[in-house]
C-alpha cells in the first residue's frame, strides 16, 4: 500500500524532480554501504593491530631464542628444532609471515658477523624467500616492489636471475627497486646496469644507490671513467658523486673535460668536485671561462678558485667585488681579505719557502 | 656470591633490544631496557648501573642528551657506549665531547659488544 | 507575477546545473584522489628513508617559522622544530617584533648571542635588529632573526633572505612536525627527473585533543566539540581528496602556509611573499606557477598525503569565523591579482582548469549558496515555493556531502589510520551527518563576512589566532 502511494507521488513529480529523487535514493544506498564497510574495516584494523602486537612479541622471542640458544651453529639441539618447527608451521598464514619477515629484516639491519648468517639461513630455511619470489609474479606493481625489497633487505644472491628480468620493466619504480637490489647485494659489481642505462636516475635514487654501496664494505672502486663520459647525464652526475665520496684522483682528466659538458648542472658539480679533490690545474681553466658562464655556475667557479687561492688571483677577485651577485661579491671580498693576509705573511717568510702551488704539486 | 654487573640499555628498536638483552643476560649481566631517552634517564637514576649503552637516535631525548644528563646533572662517571648508524659520525664526535666512553657503529656483531663491555667493566670489583 | 515566476524557475534550473557540475567534479576528484593516495601509500610503505638522512648529498633545508607574541609556547615549539631527524637542516625563527618577552626567553633558554652574518637582502623587509645563534653546540642548527614588526609575509621574507639553503620549509611556529617529516617531504623534489619540482605541500592534521609530549604526537584523539570534529572532516576532504587529486592533475593552487617546502631559488626569482595580501600562501604558489609558465620552464607542484604536521584549529566560533574571513579575503585578492591567467589558454591548464575551478567553486560557492537561501526565503514569503523541490534538493546535497566525507574517512582508514580509539569511527560518521547542518552554515557566513569586509570595510584586519598551545590542555 505504502509503496504504491509513494509511487503515485513519484509519478506526479516533474522530470527534474524525479531524476533528483532517483539520485537521492542511489546516494543513500551508497552512503549506507560505505558506512557499513567503514565499520567492518575499522574493526578489522583494530583486530589486526592487536594480533600483530601479540604475535610479534611471541615470534621475536622465539627467533631470538633460536638464534642465540646454541653457540655452535652446526649442532642445533632439540630445543632449537622445536622452535624451528613451531615457526615453520606459522609461515603458511600470510599475516603471520609478514610479522616473521619484519622481525628478521629488523635484525638483519642491525647485526653483523656469524649471527647475520644465521638470520639469513633461518629466512631461507623457513622458505620465506620462496614466498618473496612469489610476490614477483603478482599482477600489482607495488607487490612486486615489496617482493624485490624484501629480497634486497635479506641480501639474497640466489634470486638475482629472477630479479634481473625486471631491470627494464615499464614501471620506473620497479626498475629503481631492481637497481637497489643489485647495488645492495653485489656492491660496485652490481652497478653494471649504468653502462647502457636509457632512463634517468633521479637524485633520490642516486642517494639510495650510494648509501647501499657504502654499506657493502671492503670493495675496490672500479674504473668509472666510462660513466663520467656517459651520454646519460644522470649517470655522469652519479659518477661525480662517486668521485667525491671515494676521492678518485685518477679521473682528474675526465673531470676537467666535464667543465665543458653541455649541461650546466654537471659543469657545476664537476667544478665543486675538482675543488674537493684539490686539483689545482682546473683553476686557470675556470678563470678563463668565467665570463661566459651563467651566474649560478660563476658562483661555483668562485668557490672553487678560492680553494686554491694565491696571489695570482688578486686581479680576478678585485674585478668581482662589483659583480651583480651577492654571493660572488661576498666570496670575493673574503678572498681579497685572505690575500691581504697572505701578502703580509709572505713578506715575513724567508725566500726559500716553497710557494703554495709548489706545495700542492708535491702531493 | 658474585654481584652481577648491571647495564642500562637504551634502544628504540624493540627486536634489537630484546636480542641484546638475551645475549647479555646469557653472559651474566643484569639488564634494564629503555625504549627512549626519557626512560633511560629514569632507569639510570634508579638503578645506578655499572655501564650504560645508548643508541644515538631515539625519541624524546637523544643518546647525546642522555650522555650529557648523566655527566652534567647526575655527575656519574659510569662508562657510556653509544650506538651510531652510518652518517652519524658528527654526532659520535659530539657524544665524545659530552663524555661518552666508546661507540659501536651499527650494524654490529653482538659478540663484539660483549668484548667492549668487558673492557669497560674490568676494573669493577666483583664480590 | 509571471516574470518573477520565470526568473525563479530559471534560477531553480541554474542552481541544479551548478550543483550537478560541482557534484560531478567532486566525484572525479575523489576517485582520482583515492587512487593516488592508495598508490602513494603502497609505494612509500617500503621506501628506506634512512638513506637520505645519512647521505652527504641530501640537500640543505631551512625551516622558517615566523613568530609573533608566542611567549607562552615559543621555547617548546623551537625544541620541537629542532628535533627533526633530517641532518642537513637549520631552523630560522623570525621574531616579528613581538611585544611580549619571547625574545628574552629565547635568549635565556638557548644561550643566544648576537652574531655578524652577511645577509643577501634580495627581498626588501622591515629592519632586522639582529641575528642570534646559540653558544651551546647542541643548538647549532638554530638561527633567530629579530626584526621590526611587519606581518607574517614580511617575517617569512626576512627568513628567506637569511637562509642559504636550497629548500625552505615554511611553517607556523606552533606546528608540531613529525620527526621524519623533512625526509618525506623532500622526496618529491629529488625524485623528479624531467620537471623541476618548485613546491611540495603536506597534509595538515588537527591536533586539538591529541596528547603531545616533547614535541611529538603520542596519542591521536578525537576532540569533543563539533566545531573541532567538523574541521577534522573538512581537512580530510580538502587534503586527502582535494589537494591529492589536484596534485595528480597538476593543478594545485594552494599549499598551506602552515606546512610547505619550496625551492628557494624559484621563490626568490618569483619575488617571495607578497606583504600586501592576507592570503600569502595561495598567492605565492599562483605567482610561482605563473613565473615558471612565463619563463617556459617545465615544473610541477607536488603534494604528499603523509600526516606530518599537527596544528591547533580554532575551537570557538569567534576565532573560527575570523580565520575563515581572512582565508576568503586571501582567495579574492589572489584571484583578482592574477586575473590575467584566468581563461587564458597561454597558461595551459592553470588558466583553463585550475583558475576557473577556484573562481566558481571556491570563490563563488558561498555567494551562490547565500543567494539560494535568500531566494528560498523570498519564495516562502510569496507563498510560491516548491517545497518538494526544496526538500529533495536539500536531502540530495546533504547525502552527497556525507558521501564525500565518508570517502575521505575511508581514504584515511585505508592508509594512515590515525584515529585508532574505539568509537572514533562512529563519531566521525556522525559528524559527517551533523556537519552540513550545523557547521557548514558558519563556514558560509564567515565567507560572506569575508566578502563584505573585502568590498565594504576599509580598515581590514588580519584576525588574530589566539593559541592555547597544543598539548597544553588536559
Amino acid at each position: 500500500m505504502i509503496v504504491k502511494s509513494l509511487y503515485e507521488l513519484f509519478a506526479q513529480l516533474s522530470p527534474l524532480l524525479r531524476l533528483m529523487v532517483i539520485i537521492t535514493i542511489i546516494l543513500a544506498i551508497v552512503v549506507a554501504f560505505l558506512n557499513i564497510y567503514l565499520r567492518i574495516l575499522r574493526g578489522q584494523l583494530r583486530q589486526n593491530e592487536q594480533n600483530q602486537l601479540k604475535f610479534k612479541s611471541v615470534y621475536d622471542e622465539l627467533i631470538i631464542q633460536y638464534l642465540l640458544g646454541e653457540s655452535d651453529p652446526d649442532t642445533s639441539n632439540e630445543e632449537q628444532k622445536i622452535i624451528f618447527n613451531r615457526l615453520n608451521g606459522e609461515t603458511t598464514v600470510k599475516f603471520k609471515r609478514v610479522i616473521l619477515v619484519s622481525t628478521l629484516i629488523d635484525l638483519h639491519r642491525n647485526i653483523t658477523g656469524d649471527l647475520l648468517d644465521k638470520v639469513r639461513k633461518l629466512y631461507d630455511d623457513l622458505g620465506l624467500s620462496h614466498y618473496a619470489l612469489k610476490k614477483l609474479k603478482n599482477w600489482h606493481w607495488t607487490t612486486i616492489i615489496h617482493g624485490i625489497n624484501e629480497l634486497t633487505e635479506m641480501q639474497n644472491r640466489e634470486v638475482s636471475g629472477e630479479i634481473d628480468d625486471f631491470i627494464s620493466h615499464k614501471r620506473i619504480e620497479i626498475q629503481a627497486a631492481v637497481q637497489l637490489y643489485k647495488a645492495n647485494v653485489f656492491g660496485f659489481a652490481g652497478l653494471t646496469f649504468l653502462n647502457d642505462l636509457k632512463g634517468k636516475i633521479s637524485e633520490w635514487q642516486q642517494i639510495q644507490l650510494l648509501e647501499s654501496i657504502r654499506h657493502s664494505e671492503g670493495q675496490m672502486v672500479p674504473d668509472i671513467t666510462e660513466w663520467l663520459h656517459s651520454n646519460n647525464s644522470s649517470v655522469v652526475s652519479f659518477a661525480l658523486k662517486l668521485t667525491e665520496i671515494y676521492n678518485l684522483l685518477d679521473v682528474k682528466d675526465s673531470l676537467i673535460l666535464l667543465l665543458k659538458h653541455r649541461e650546466i648542472g654537471i659543469r657545476i658539480k664537476a667544478t665543486s668536485v675538482l675543488a674537493h679533490l684539490g686539483i689545482y690545474e682546473c683553476k686557470d681553466i675556470l678563470k678563463m671561462c668565467f665570463d661566459r658562464r651563467e651566474v649560478i655556475e660563476q658562483v661555483a667557479i668562485v668557490r672553487t678558485v678560492t680553494q686554491f687561492l694565491d696571489l695570482d688571483d688578486l686581479t680576478f677577485f678585485k674585478r668581482l667585488t662589483t659583480h651583480g651577485e651577492f654571493i660572488i661579491r661576498k666570496e670575493s671580498i673574503q678572498a681579497l681579505e685572505k690575500l691581504e693576509r697572505m701578502v703580509v705573511a709572505r713578506n715575513r717568510i724567508p725566500k726559500k719557502q716553497a710557494k703554495p702551488d709548489q706545495i700542492l704539486q708535491l702531493e | 656470591m658474585n654481584r652481577p654487573i648491571t647495564i642500562v640499555l637504551a634502544e628504540d628498536n624493540p627486536v634489537f633490544a630484546s636480542l641484546l638483552k638475551f645475549k647479555l643476560e646469557k653472559e651474566g649481566y643484569e639488564l634494564y631496557i629503555a625504549a627512549n631517552g626519557q626512560m633511560a634517564i629514569e632507569l639510570i637514576r634508579n638503578y645506578e648501573p655499572d655501564i650504560v649503552l645508548t643508541d644515538i637516535m631515539m625519541p624524546f631525548l637523544s643518546g647525546l642528551e642522555v650522555t650529557s644528563y648523566v655527566r652534567q646533572t647526575l655527575k656519574m662517571d659510569v662508562p657510556i657506549i653509544v650506538f651510531s648508524a652510518a652518517g652519524q659520525e658528527k654526532m659520535v664526535l659530539e657524544a665524545f665531547s659530552l663524555g661518552a666512553t666508546d661507540f659501536m657503529g651499527k650494524p654490529f656483531n653482538p659478540n663484539e659488544l660483549v668484548i667492549r663491555i668487558k673492557k669497560e667493566t674490568i676494573a669493577i670489583p666483583v664480590f | 507575477m509571471n516574470i518573477i515566476d520565470t526568473v525563479f524557475y530559471c534560477f531553480q534550473y541554474l542552481l541544479f546545473v551548478y550543483a550537478s557540475v560541482i557534484i560531478i567534479s567532486y566525484v572525479v576528484l575523489a576517485v582520482v584522489a583515492v587512487i593516488e593516495c592508495f598508490e602513494y601509500y603502497k609505494k612509500n610503505e617500503v621506501v628506506n628513508y634512512k638513506n637520505v638522512l645519512s647521505s652527504p648529498f641530501s640537500p640543505s633545508i631551512s625551516i622558517i617559522a615566523p613568530s609573533y607574541n608566542e611567549e607562552l609556547n615559543i621555547v617548546e615549539n623551537v625544541r620541537s622544530l629542532l628535533s627533526n631527524h633530517y641532518s642537513n637542516y637549520d631552523v630560522i625563527i623570525v621574531n616579528d617584533g613581538s611585544k611580549d618577552n619571547s625574545m628574552s626567553k629565547l635568549i635565556d633558554v638557548y644561550a643566544l648571542k648576537k652574531v655578524d652574518i652577511l645577509i643577501d637582502t634580495q627581498i626588501e623587509t622591515k629592519t632586522i635588529r639582529g641575528i642570534y645563534k646559540s653558544t651551546n653546540r647542541s643548538y647549532e642548527k638554530l638561527i633567530i632573526v629579530d626584526k621590526e614588526n611587519g606581518g607574517k609575509s614580511d617575517a617569512l621574507n626576512a627568513g628567506l633572505n637569511v637562509s642559504t639553503s636550497q629548500y625552505v620549509l615554511c611553517v607556523d611556529v606552533d606546528c608540531v612536525l613529525v620527526e621524519d617529516s623533512l625526509q618525506k617531504i623532500i622526496k618529491p623534489f629529488l625524485e623528479s627527473t624531467d620537471r623541476r619540482v618548485i613546491a611540495t605541500g603536506g597534509v595538515i592534521r588537527i591536533g586539538n585533543a591529541c596528547q603531545i609530549k616533547g614535541g611529538e604526537v603520542m596519542e591521536v584523539n578525537l576532540p569533543k566539540k563539533l566545531i573541532e570534529r567538523a574541521q577534522i572532516l573538512e581537512y580530510f576532504r580538502s587534503f586527502l581528496l582535494g589537494r591529492m587529486a589536484w596534485s595528480r592533475l597538476d593543478g594545485l593552487l594552494v599549499i598551506s602556509g602552515a606546512f610547505g617546502l619550496f625551492d628557494r631559488e624559484i621563490v626568490m626569482a618569483a619575488g617571495a611573499y607578497d606583504t600586501k595580501t592576507v592570503g600569502e600562501d595561495m598567492e605565492l604558489i599562483v605567482r610561482m606557477r605563473r613565473y615558471m609558465r612565463e619563463q617556459k620552464l617545465r615544473y610541477r607542484v607536488s603534494f604528499i598525503p603523509d600526516p606530518l604536521c599537527w596544528t591547533e584549529a580554532p575551537d570557538n566560533h569567534k576565532i573560527f569565523i575570523s580565520q575563515r574571513n581572512r582565508w576568503t579575503r586571501g582567495t579574492i585578492e589572489t584571484l583578482k591579482k592574477h586575473r590575467k591567467i584566468g581563461f587564458n589558454p597561454s597558461y595551459g591548464s592553470l588558466g583553463l582548469v585550475s583558475y576557473p575551478y577556484w573562481l566558481f567553486f571556491e570563490r563563488l560557492a558561498p555567494l551562490i549558496e547565500f543567494m539560494g537561501v535568500i531566494v528560498v526565503i523570498v519564495l516562502a514569503f510569496l507563498g510560491n515555493i516548491s517545497w518538494a523541490y526544496f526538500w529533495i534538493f536539500s536531502l540530495l546535497i546533504l547525502l552527497f556531502s556525507v558521501l564525500l566525507s565518508s570517502v575521505a574517512i575511508l581514504a584515511e582508514e585505508l592508509t594512515y589510520h590515525q584515529y585508532k580509539n574505539k568509537g572514533d569511527g562512529l563519531h566521525l560518521v556522525l559528524t559527517a551527518f551533523l556537519e552540513p547542518l550545523f557547521f557548514h552554515p558558519v563556514v558560509v557566513y564567515a565567507a560572506i563576512r569575508g566578502n563584505w569586509d573585502y568590498y565594504l570595510v576599509k580598515n581590514k584586519h588580519w584576525g588574530r589566532m589566539e593559541r592555547k598551545g597544543l598539548g597544553q590542555k588536559k
